[in-house]
């Protein structure tokens, strides 16, 4: 395997006295990492911290090899970083060439003209290079969402470091984006944080899962997947041993738990597994149908 | 139209290159402008990449921010044109800032006609709107892409720095200008300035540790208290503003100065535990 570009190592990191990260270890290489999570589980602290916005109260960050700690070698990373928090207020007044514009003077684009035509295929790669004169506020959501990433891809980052890209966008935008974010997953590494297990399954060679400031899995999507075999099951009625059972479509109740001996068995998806590994406990407690 | 002189092949590749001095390009344009089988001649051999890449040069100036007044001022007065537009930029500086700062200081000057106790109210709102412009410049409500920049390799310290100075030199400027005019004795006049950089300064000193808005409220109530101390219900004393209240700001401010620099990395690179 090739060397890792992202290595957390024995991360620590609390909010006042609410801790956020408890010792997690991640690691990420080349091409896209999904990390998946319920919220306040500690993936946006997460993101920051490979993101060089915020400092672990203990443990080892590198990133591309490097470790931010000190000032110079904390530059030359943000020199090939690209960074989408949850989410960028974006001055209103601003028009989007502005807002990106902006950004490229704080990422050290100095020359004005090399700094626009930057600007201007980072809107094309979104597709906004036509409102590129229209002011923020006139903007729809999904558009401020897309502005957000353009001003990530300046400079062309080998690193990009996304928290929640998809969020607020329409099925159409989504699968745009999913499209977009899979052509930056080459030859690139791509950190991304999403609720959306389909979004992560789709694009993801790579997967953690955070549970309460821990890692509690790491692997390949098919890897998570195939820890749900045999838990997934149809039923006339709501099974009593499940976790979760809902009625489909067809009539037929779809069970995630603790299967019966007769159980019929449908193959699981990325979110069955994801709620097994982390809803297990909280949701055993309540029990029954 | 019919010229004895046309584009040979040879010049054709040179120009479509880009090869070409400038004098000779310029006037092979003139004679394009009029020929048009030399314009198919030279047509053919530019390649359409560097056509491409001229035309998204051109629609990137043209989508380009027109820089305004004040940035073009800044620029002339030799200012980097990428440090004109982050300071443009700031909150601060906007003008719906800087006209609600015209507007409490007009305020706050026109109680100071009104006797001491006005005046008192004038020396202690205008040491207050730079502290105010400065935490507003940076503080994470107001500055919404706090997070993009504290990633970007552009050093947050010289940008707070840097925002922290024009907003002093403008509310500074305004204030000079309103003293002046409602307050006869001089030393009165410039009685606010030293309080001022020294609220300033121990604002930016704080933010390396606290909320740049919770710091600026701090220092504000803790400036409030030491005027009107002085000034129990009846008399109206201008001590906080004496030549030793004076000393004591100064050396207030070298200490919040010498803090602030020790403490940059904070700024570029955040540890703190909010």
């Amino acid at each position: 395997m090739t060397t890792p570009t992202v290595e957390l190592t024995g991360i620590v990191k609390s909010y006042r006295r609410t801790p956020a990260l408890r010792d997690t270890t991640f690691v990420a290489h080349p091409g896209i990492t999904g990390l998946l999570g319920p919220n306040g589980a500690g993936k946006t602290t997460l993101l920051r911290i490979a993101a060089t916005v915020l400092a672990p109260d203990q443990g080892v960050v590198r990133l591309l090899g490097l470790n931010p700690h000190s000032d110079e070698v904390r530059g030359e990373i943000r020199r090939q970083l690209g960074y989408l928090p949850q989410d960028v207020g974006i001055h209103r007044f601003f028009t989007a060439f502005e807002f990106v514009d902006y950004i490229a003077i704080l990422k050290e684009m100095v020359h004005r003209r090399s700094r626009h035509q930057e600007v201007h295929r980072v809107l094309g790669l979104v597709g906004l290079d036509d409102v590129a004169r229209k002011r923020v506020y006139a903007l729809s959501g999904g558009m401020r969402r897309r502005l957000a990433l353009a001003q990530a891809l300046l400079g062309d980052p080998q690193l990009l470091v996304l928290d929640e890209p998809t969020s607020g966008l329409d099925p159409e935008q989504r699968l745009r984006f999913r499209d977009l974010i899979s052509r930056l997953g080459e030859g690139r590494t791509v950190l991304l944080s999403s609720h959306n297990s389909d979004d992560l399954a789709a694009l993801c060679g790579h997967i953690a899962v955070l549970h309460s400031g821990h890692i509690v899995f790491a692997g390949p999507p098919a890897e998570l997947i195939a820890t749900a075999e045999g838990r997934v099951w149809q039923s006339t009625q709501r099974a009593p041993g499940a976790l979760l059972a809902w009625r489909t479509g067809d009539g037929l109740y779809r069970n995630v738990g603790d299967p019966p001996p007769d159980a019929t068995f449908v193959p699981p998806q990325l979110e069955d597994a994801y709620l097994l590994l982390v809803r297990q406990d909280s949701l055993s407690a309540v029990g029954g149908p | 139209m019919t010229t004895a002189w046309h584009v040979d092949p040879r010049l054709a590749r040179r120009y479509a290159d880009g090869a070409m001095d400038l004098a000779l390009a310029t006037s092979v344009e003139a004679h394009l402008v009029a020929c048009a089988s030399c314009r198919d001649v030279i047509g053919a051999v530019v390649p359409t990449d560097r056509l491409d890449s001229i035309w998204d040069g051109l629609a990137a100036e043209l989508d380009a921010p027109r820089p305004g007044l004040v940035e073009r001022f800044l620029t002339r007065l030799g200012m980097r044109e990428d440090t004109a537009r982050l300071l443009v930029t700031t909150a601060s500086l906007r003008l719906s800032w800087l006209t609600s700062l015209a507007l409490v200081l007009g305020f706050a000057a026109l109680t100071a006609g009104s006797g001491d106790r006005g005046r008192l109210l004038f020396l202690t709102v205008a040491p207050l709107l730079p502290v105010a412009g400065v935490a507003a410049a940076f503080a994470g409500p107001l500055d919404p892409v706090r997070d993009v920049a504290a990633a970007a390799p552009y050093s947050r310290f010289r940008l707070i720095l840097l925002r922290a100075l024009a907003v002093l030199a403008t509310s500074i400027g305004f204030a000079a200008v309103a003293g002046v005019l409602v307050i006869d004795e001089g030393w009165l006049a410039v009685g606010w300035l030293l309080p001022a950089l020294a609220l300033v300064s121990t604002t930016l000193a704080l933010s390396a540790r606290f909320d740049p808005v919770h710091a600026a409220a701090a220092v504000g109530l803790v400036w409030v208290m030491v005027v009107w101390s002085h000034a129990p219900l009846r008399q109206v004393s201008f001590a906080a503003f004496a030549p030793p209240a004076q000393l004591v700001y100064l050396l207030v401010t070298i200490a919040a100065v010498i803090v602030v620099v020790a403490a940059r990395t904070v700024f570029d690179y955040d540890r703190r535990s909010r």
